[in-house]
C-alpha cells in the first residue's frame, strides 16, 4: 500500500509544533520598551546645539525646527522652508556674468579680440548656470527618498513577491548550464499539471527549450529508441522529469561521443522532458523518442517526442 | 481564517492589542512553521524564525496594506526569513556538507529488510542524504520550485532536482509516492 509522503510529512510537523507564544510575547514588549525609553529624547530641541538637531531622513519622524512638533516624514510641507539649490549656483553665476565676464567681453571686443572668444566664455557661464535645476531635480528626489518609511515595506515586498512570481513562470530552462532564459512563458501559458496516471500539457508548453545542437561543447546523441514511461517527478512550472524505460533501441543516431557505450533494452533512465509530449500514458504506453545527451549535467538526458510528418 | 478576519486581527494590532496577533498566530502557526522548518531543517533555527517572523507582522502591521491573499503574504514572508537565515548560516552549511562526505549510504538490502508498513515517514526521511532531505523538505513542507530551492541554496538546479528525484526513489522503495 503506497502512503502519501506530502501528507504524512506535513502531519508529523504538525504535530510536534512548538509553543512559542510566550517568547513571542517577550519579544513584542522588550523591544516597546526600547521604543518607548528611545522616544522622548528624538522630540527634544537644543537650541543651544543647534548642530544636533539635525534632521536625519532616515529615521521615522523628522522633527520641525520651527514650531517644535514632530513632524511625520511622509509629509511635504517641510520643503517649503527651503530655498531651492540651484539659488546658490544661479545667483553668484549671474552675479560673474554681470560683474565679470560681460566687462571683460567688451574690453576684449573694443580692443580687437573677436567675439569668438566671449561667445565661448558665454557658453561656459551657460553651462555652469543649466546645472541649476539637475541640483534642484537632485533635491527633490534626495527628499522623495527620504520620504519613504515602514508604511512602504510591506507593499514593496508583496510587490517583490510578484515580481518574483512572474520570473519564475517566466524561466526557462536551458539543459547545459541550469540558466535561466526569459524570452518564452507567461503565467498563464506555462500552466502544467501532473495526475498520477497522465500528462497534461497546454498550449505547446514553452517554458522548456530543446539543447542547442550547435554548440561543440554540448555534444549530442540523438538516438532514436522506443520507450514507456515508468514515472514523472516534476511539474513546477519550469521542468519535468521522467524515468523512462528503454523498450527498444532502434539505432538512428547523430552523433555518439566515445565515452558512450549505447542504450540497453529495458534500462531505465531519468531524463528530461521537452515540453510538447502532451498526454503521456504511465507504464503501458509505447513511444518513438529520441535522446539527447548532455555530459556535464547530473541527469545528463533530454528525451523529445520523434515527430512524424 | 478570511481576509476581513485576519484584516480585524491587524487592526487590534495597530492598536497595540496583541490579541490579534495571538489569533493569527493560534491560526497559522502550523502553517508558517511548516514553510521555515521546510528551508531551516533545524528545529531550534525553526522556532528562531518562526518568533523573528511574528514580531515582524506585530511591527509591520502598522503599515501594512495588503494587496493579495493574506496567506500568500504570510507564506512569502516566512519564506523569505527562513531563506535569509539560511543564507547567512551557509558557512555552517558548509561544515555540515564537509561531514556528510563520510557518511555511508543506506545501503539497498538494509532498506529492504525494513518491514514497508512499519516505517513512519520521519524514518524514511532519516534514510535520506541531508542534502536530499533538505530538498525533499524544502520542496513539500515549503512548497517552493526547483528555481526558488536552487537559489537559495546557491545550489544548480541540476543538482537540486537530482537530489529530489535520488530521494524520492529511496522514498519510493519504502512505500512513499
Amino acid at each position: 500500500m503506497n502512503k502519501d509522503l506530502s501528507k504524512e510529512y506535513k502531519e508529523a510537523v504538525m504535530n510536534d509544533l512548538p509553543d512559542l507564544w510566550g517568547r513571542i510575547e517577550a519579544a513584542i514588549d522588550e523591544e516597546e520598551s526600547k521604543k518607548s525609553n528611545e522616544t522622548p529624547s528624538s522630540n527634544v530641541i537644543n537650541f543651544s546645539k543647534p548642530e544636533e538637531n539635525k534632521v536625519n531622513p532616515a529615521n521615522k519622524y523628522a522633527v520641525n525646527a520651527f514650531d517644535n512638533e514632530p513632524v511625520n516624514k511622509t509629509q511635504t510641507n517641510k520643503k517649503k522652508f527651503k530655498i531651492p539649490a540651484w539659488v546658490f549656483v544661479a545667483v553668484p553665476s549671474a552675479a560673474i556674468l554681470l560683474v565679470v565676464i560681460i566687462p571683460v567681453g567688451l574690453l576684449m571686443m573694443m580692443s580687437g579680440m573677436g567675439n569668438k572668444s566671449v561667445t565661448n566664455m558665454m557658453e561656459m557661464t551657460a553651462t555652469t548656470t543649466s546645472y541649476a535645476p539637475n541640483s534642484d531635480a537632485d533635491s527633490a528626489s534626495y527628499d522623495a527618498a527620504a520620504t519613504m518609511d515602514e508604511a512602504s515595506v510591506a507593499e514593496y515586498e508583496i510587490d517583490a513577491y510578484e515580481d518574483e512570481r512572474t520570473k519564475n513562470a517566466e524561466a526557462t530552462y536551458d539543459y547545459s548550464a541550469g540558466a535561466e532564459k526569459s524570452d518564452s512563458v507567461t503565467e498563464e501559458n506555462a500552466d502544467f499539471t501532473i495526475n498520477p496516471d497522465t500528462i497534461e500539457g497546454k498550449n505547446g508548453l514553452s517554458f522548456m527549450t530543446t539543447p542547442s545542437t550547435g554548440s561543440e561543447e554540448l555534444r549530442i546523441i540523438n538516438e532514436k529508441v522506443k520507450v514507456k514511461f515508468v514515472s514523472v517527478y516534476e511539474n513546477d512550472e519550469e521542468i519535468a522529469l521522467a524515468d523512462i524505460q528503454i523498450v527498444e533501441v532502434l539505432g538512428d543516431y547523430e552523433y555518439i561521443p566515445d565515452e558512450f557505450e549505447g542504450f540497453e533494452e529495458g534500462e531505465i533512465i531519468t531524463a528530461y522532458m521537452v515540453p510538447y509530449f502532451g498526454d503521456i500514458e504511465l507504464n503501458n504506453q509505447e513511444y518513438d523518442c529520441s535522446i539527447k545527451y548532455i555530459p556535464d549535467d547530473e541527469i545528463g538526458y533530454v528525451i523529445e517526442p520523434v515527430i512524424r510528418d | 481564517m478570511t481576509q476581513e478576519k485576519f484584516s480585524e486581527c491587524i487592526n487590534r494590532i495597530k492598536n497595540k492589542d496583541k490579541s490579534g496577533l495571538k489569533d493569527i498566530y493560534d491560526e497559522y502557526l502550523g502553517y508558517i512553521y511548516s514553510i521555515i522548518y521546510g528551508v531551516v531543517g533545524q528545529r531550534e533555527n525553526a522556532e528562531d524564525v518562526t518568533q523573528d517572523f511574528f514580531v515582524k507582522l506585530y511591527n509591520m502591521a502598522e503599515t501594512m496594506e495588503l494587496k493579495d491573499s493574506h496567506k500568500t503574504f504570510l507564506a512569502t514572508i516566512a519564506r523569505n526569513m527562513a531563506i535569509d537565515f539560511v543564507r547567512k548560516n551557509s558557512r555552517s552549511v558548509a561544515v555540515d556538507d564537509f561531514i556528510e562526505e563520510g557518511i555511508e549510504p543506506v545501503a539497498n538490502d538494509k532498506v529492504e529488510e525494513t518491514v514497508i508498513g512499519d516505517m513512519t515517514v520521519t524514518e524514511a526521511l532519516a534514510t535520506l542524504s541531508e542534502k536530499e532531505r533538505q530538498v525533499v523538505s524544502m520542496k513539500i513542507l515549503s512548497d517552493m520550485t526547483f528555481n526558488e530551492i536552487s537559489e537559495a541554496l546557491g545550489v544548480p538546479m541540476g543538482t537540486i532536482t537530482w537530489r529530489y528525484q535520488e530521494a524520492i526513489k529511496k522514498l519510493r522503495r519504502l512505500g512513499y509516492e
